[in-house]
This record gives structure tokens, C-alpha cells and sequence, in this order.
């Protein structure tokens, strides 16, 4: 079940009338709390077992493992109980999501033809796996306590907003939340239906619309003309930002209507001045993770200028294969460390060249390395490079929804930094431009008004073929 | 009162969100009004002279005839040539003056070409992963040429001049900026390419 298909709306729906309801109880009732995270455990599993009842047995056996690992860790401080822990669940985020690539490889590498073995891949398993991990490490680490409460962490990892496409919640950001839990009010209701309406617009409006020009070019590259190719890579770099920012906007607002307050996940990544600057504006809860359970644990900057290289590879490589289990993802995750590596090293050259240019030119670096990340192959990926550089004739498609997207993200990051709090002039306040969300007053008639009106521009725009979440793959 | 005040207030937005959304679609999607036809010549026909508008699939807006079919022309003329056909000929995805009756009637002014195209379906062609030009539904197509030649009537088979001209020209006849490539109905070089056909075949 998708967040943007109608059953999820009735699902929700429904779950949000359960909670009011509690909600009433829990004025005479101390014990309804209890009953409302009860109820936000029962529903989260509802939601997995549609997808597949196996992945719900999958996510209840890594919440008994981590629950029992993480009084265990606290209990004895030892670090062999904690690695023995990280690797039970990498080997488990292993055998499920990766075991055909690794055969295949294998196979590949002796000359045999490939297999397809038949796996499942749980619903937000790489998500979940990675928030497992971060807690034990935690723990182990005295940041927090262990969550005695089985039911408070079985819901921190199953939390049915966040699992499918993340974003990555730490546990204390949760749990704290959860062991003070207020229940669902009318205000952060009418808020959080307006982040999830903005993120719908963006999936099923501008996203999934790309995607039928990015298919189509991606899926015979050399039949286009090399214009239309430039158009449809600049179109996949807007669709995979629209389609994951989107999700993580919905899942953010449907928290809040939940009662969960989740930091934004994006924050405007296309206007990064270098690639360092970019990781810290995308996917924002994956690069923080990346930094603080590979990164600094393997010393990050503070070992010598090779090291650092070396660390800084080795986390975008990971970041890689974290993504997909194929080689242009290992290729895609290396590049970024190989760029990220220059930046380090010519970096400060470069920001002489001002910071419009420099935004441009990490965009375009980007948007390069997003075809292979989009490729269904390496040779894919080498065909669409060729028609992009070869200047050939071919089909012309002056796709009309990537400059209805580019617009809307043009327009959206100018009133970001007109909004931006720093005070002072264009430059200053470009070097601290956050992003936000268009929240209007429901309580006024205009502000009503707009929010019916971009409900009924979402439907009626809105494109339903099937078009699953990019980032739900992973 | 309070709730009064606050239930009046969404009332007043959703007016005003519903009257914004209709001169929205008025524009974007204005499918019209159908009206059934079973005695004529086709199922149904759309309600004289209404407005139409077509911005999901290619961009037109335009005024349906007197008797409720696409054409330009206004005048009461003896019709020499009747285009039938399904929404490839309907033609509500592309300008008036650029669908096949349109270009027939200014290919051949002697001639008056009528347009009675109704949506129905049709086989359509695509290209596949090297970018070579197939056909879709080769036996849809060999069926229908086969049904002509058992009825005596004579079938133009334009395959192949949507393939040259794709070949020649990389484009083709199908597809609009705002739809999948190649994909979904006659766009105006499909119409041009069509009429020019039709106007050859009549020249001899």
C-alpha cells in the first residue's frame, strides 16, 4: 500500500478516527496513551502486512533482536555484543537485499550466465535496518538509556509513516516523543494534511509526470536527439528530488497528523555550492547517519589528508550500494567519493569563481551522475552518456512538464531565499537559504480557499499510472 | 457560534476553490457533452457549437460544429469526401486547421472534405530500444486491410509512410510535448501526413 494510493486515505482515515476517539478517553482514561500507541503499532503492522504478511514477521524479529540487544549492550558495555549486533542485522539487510547481486557477480565473474533467486525485500528494510543500527551504537555509546518498553521501540521501528522511504529517525528523536506522546490535535492535523498535500503534488503532479519522459528517453537513448537527451537527464535530476522529497514530505506530514514532529529531510539540495554542501542538503537523515556511524568512526578528517580521502570513499561507496544492489550504484557511490574527494582537495580554488557558478557547476556534477544511478545497466549508462555528448540527430521531445517542474523548483527556492531569516543582502542570505513549508492559516477563508484549490489542482493533474517511489526500492 | 462561523467559512472556501478549479478545467480539460446518436452515422455526436478544450494530450481549444463533429468551416457545402475514423480523426488534441479534413480541404480546394471522426480505438506504432520503428498490433492492422478487401473498399495502409518519415525525419506521427513519446493519438504531422495521402489517392 502506497502513501498516495486511496486505500492508504482510508486507512489513515479510519486510524485518525480510532485515535480521536482515545483521544476523548484520555481525559477520564491515564491508560488510553497507552491504547493510542497500541493502536499506532497495530496499524503500522496492518500497513506492511498489506504489502506482504512475510515482511511484518521480518520487522517484528529485528524489533525483538534490537530490543533485546539494546538492554543487553547497556547492561554488560561490551563491544563485541555491540559489533555481534551490527553484524546480525547487516548480515540480515545482506541475504535479503543482496544475495542476487552478489551471486550474479560471482557468476558474472566466471563466465556464467546470471539467476534471479527468489527473495523477498521486505517494505523499508535498508531504513529500518540502518535505525536498528544507529540505536545499538547509541546505546552502547550511553547517548540514551535502552528503551525498556518493547511496545515504544517495536513502534520506533516499525512506525508505518517513515518505513517505506525513511527519513531515517534516530531512537531518542522518537522515543522521546513517543514516552510523551500528546495524541493527535486539530492544529498539527491541519498542518500536516497541508506538508502532506504539498508532497503529493510533488510526487504524483510534477514527478510521475517526468517519469514518462525519463522512461521513454532512458529506454532507447540513442533514438533521441542529444537536446531532448540533455532535457531528460535535467528531468530525472528534478523527478528523483521531487519523487523522494515528496515522499518524505508526506510521511512528515502524515507524523504530524499523528502526533510526530520529524525534521525535514531535504533542505533545497540543488542550490549546494560543492558536493559536500550538497550531502548535507540531501537525504539529509542517510548523510547524517553515514557521518556518524561510518565517518567518524573510521576518523573522518582528523587522521591525515589520505585517511581522510580514503574515509570519505569508503562512505560514499557505502552510500552506494546502501541505494541499490548493482554495480552502477557501487560506480555511482565511487564517483561521489572521487568528487568529493577533489572538492576537498581544489576546493577552495573553486569558490573563487563565486557561488552561482559554483551551484550551477556542482548541479550539473550531479545531474551527470544521476544517469548512472538511473541506468538499468552500466552499458545503459554508457548509451545515454554517448547521445548526450555525440550531438546526433534524433527525436525531438520538448517534454512540457520538465519546465512546469523546473519552474516550480525555481520559483520555490527564489521565495526560500527571499524567506531565508538571515538578514543582510542576496549573497548573504544565499549562503544560508533553508527550505519550508508553505503552511497557511485553515482558519481564514483565503487561506481555505488555496489549500481546497491546490487539493483539486493535485487531483486533476495528478498522473495515476503506476509509478512506485523511487526510494521505495531501496 | 464559533462553529457556525468556522463551518461557514470552509462553505465560502470550497465556492471559491470550486469556482478557481472550474475555469481551470475549462481550459485545461473540457471534455463537453455527449449526445447520443443511435440512427446516425456515429454512436453519438458532441452538442452543437459547445467549446472544447484538450491540454492533457497536445493543445487545442476550439468550437465543435453545428452538427456537433470538428471542422473549421462554417458553410453549408455539398460534402465530396466524409471522413470517418475513430479520436484519431476526432482530432481533439491538435488545431483545428491542422487536423487531416482541415489540410484535405486546403490541399484540394475543389473538394469539400467533412469530418465525422468519433473517439473509438486504433492500433498504434512505437519505437523500440535501439530506436528502430515497430509496428504494435501488426494483426489488428492485417485483419482490417483484410476486412476491406473482402468489402471492396479500398485500403491505404500508412505504416510506411509513418515510417519514412520518422526514419527521414526523426519524427513521429503520434505523441504530443506533454504525453509518453510516440505514444496515444494522430498529433498534427500524423494529420498532415494522412491528408496528404488521401489527397494523392483522390488526385488520381
Amino acid at each position: 500500500m502506497s502513501l498516495t494510493s486511496f486505500w492508504f486515505l482510508v486507512f489513515f482515515a479510519i486510524l485518525l478516527f480510532v485515535l480521536s476517539l482515545l483521544q476523548q478517553l484520555r481525559k477520564k482514561h491515564s491508560k488510553a496513551v497507552l491504547l493510542q500507541k497500541l493502536c499506532l503499532l497495530i496499524s503500522s503492522y496492518l500497513f506492511i502486512a498489506l504489502n506482504d504478511w512475510r515482511f511484518s514477521l521480518c520487522i517484528a524479529a529485528i524489533s525483538g533482536f534490537t530490543y533485546y540487544f539494546g538492554i543487553l549492550i547497556e547492561n554488560k558495555k561490551s563491544k563485541s555484543i555491540l559489533v555481534f549486533g551490527i553484524v546480525f542485522l547487516s548480515a540480515f539487510l545482506a541475504v535479503f537485499k543482496y544475495t542476487n547481486f552478489f551471486v550474479n557477480s560471482f557468476r558474472f565473474a566466471f563466465g556464467n550466465d546470471t539467476v534471479t533467486l527468489k527473495i523477498i525485500l521486505p517494505i523499508g528494510i535498508s531504513f529500518y535496518i540502518f535505525s536498528c543500527i544507529a540505536y545499538l551504537v547509541d546505546v552502547f555509546k550511553g547517548k540514551y538509556c535502552a528503551e525498556k518498553s518493547f511496545l515504544n521501540l517495536a513502534l520506533f521501528i516499525s512506525f508505518f509513516p517513515k518505513l517505506t522511504a525513511g527519513p531515517i529517525v534516530r531512537a531518542n528523536e522518537f522515543l522521546e516523543q513517543t514516552k510523551e506522546y500528546h495524541g493527535i490535535e486539530l492544529k498539527n492535523i491541519g498542518d500536516g494534511l497541508q506538508i502532506f498535500v504539498f508532497g503529493l503534488f510533488k510526487k504524483i503532479v510534477l514527478a510521475d509526470h517526468l517519469n514518462v519522459f525519463v522512461n521513454d528517453v532512458f529506454h532507447a537513448p540513442s533514438a533521441y536527439g542529444t537536446f531532448t537527451v540533455m532535457l531528460a537527464v535535467l528531468s530525472y535530476s528534478l523527478q528523483i528530488y521531487l519523487d523522494f522529497s515528496g515522499y518524505s514530505d508526506m510521511a512528515i506530514g502524515t507524523s504530524k497528523m499523528l502526533g510526530y514532529e520529524f525534521k525535514p529531510n531535504f533542505n533545497l539540495p540543488y542550490i549546494a555550492k560543492d558536493i559536500s554542501e550538497f550531502w548535507k542538503r540531501w537525504h539529509i537523515s542517510l548523510s547524517s547517519w553515514l557521518k556518524d556511524y561510518i565517518y567518524f568512526p573510521l576518523g573522518g578528517s582528523r587522521r591525515g589528508t589520505a585517511r581522510t580521502y580514503f574515509n570519505l570513499m569508503i562512505v560514499m561507496i557505502v552510500s552506494g550500494i546502501w541505494h541499490g544492489a548493482g554495480w552502477t550504484f557501487v560506480l555511482w557511490g565511487g564517483l561521489h567519493g572521487v568528487i568529493s574527494c577533489l572538492n576537498k582537495l581544489v576546493g577552495k580554488y573553486l569558490k573563487k569563481a563565486g557561488s552561482i557558478l559554483n551551484s550551477i557547476l556542482t548541479f550539473v556534477l550531479v545531474s551527470l551522475l544521476w544517469i548512472i544511478f538511473r541506468a538499468e545497466s552500466l552499458q545503459n549508462a554508457f548509451d545515454v552518456f554517448k547521445s548526450l555528448f555525440s550531438f546526433h540527430d534524433g527525436i525531438s521531445q520538448i517534454y512540457i512538464w520538465s519546465f512546469v517542474a523546473l519552474t516550480f523548483v525555481i520559483v520555490s527556492t527564489i521565495v526560500a531565499i527571499i524567506h531565508s531569516s538571515g538578514k543582510g543582502s542576496f549573497k548573504t542570505r544565499q549562503n544560508d537559504v533553508n527550505g519550508f513549508y508553505p503552511i497557511l492559516n485553515l482558519n481564514s477563508i483565503f487561506g481555505a480557499s488555496v489549500f481546497l484549490t491546490v487539493c483539486g489542482l493535485t487531483l486533476l493533474l495528478g498522473y495515476f499510472g503506476n509509478t512506485a517511489f523511487i526510494y521505495g526500492a531501496f | 457560534m464559533k462553529k457556525l462561523f468556522f463551518i461557514f467559512r470552509w462553505i465560502g472556501a470550497s465556492v471559491a476553490a470550486f469556482l478557481l478549479l472550474s475555469g481551470f478545467v475549462f481550459f485545461y480539460s473540457n471534455t463537453g457533452v455527449h449526445i447520443n446518436n443511435p440512427d446516425g452515422s456515429t454512436d453519438y455526436v458532441w452538442m452543437p457549437g459547445q467549446i472544447k478544450a484538450t491540454a492533457s494530450e497536445g493543445y487545442a481549444f476550439f468550437r465543435m460544429d453545428r452538427n456537433g463533429f470538428n471542422n473549421v468551416s462554417t458553410k453549408e457545402r455539398n460534402i465530396d469526401i466524409l471522413l470517418m475514423g475513430s479520436s484519431q480523426m476526432e482530432a481533439v488534441n491538435v488545431h483545428p486547421t491542422k487536423n487531416t479534413a482541415s489540410i484535405i480541404n486546403g490541399l484540394n480546394e475543389e473538394l469539400y472534405c467533412y469530418n465525422i471522426g468519433i473517439s473509438g480505438h486504433q492500433p498504434i506504432t512505437q519505437i523500440d530500444a535501439k530506436g528502430m520503428f515497430i509496428e504494435k498490433d501488426v494483426e489488428h492492422r492485417m485483419a482490417f486491410s483484410q476486412a476491406c478487401t473482402n468489402l471492396n473498399i479500398r485500403y491505404i495502409d500508412m505504416t510506411d509512410d509513418f515510417k519514412n518519415y520518422y526514419e527521414s525525419k526523426h519524427v513521429l506521427a503520434h505523441g504530443f510535448n506533454n504525453t509518453a513519446v510516440g505514444v496515444g493519438h494522430l498529433n498534427e504531422h500524423g494529420h498532415m501526413l494522412i491528408a496528404k495521402r488521401i489527397a494523392e489517392e483522390i488526385k488520381k
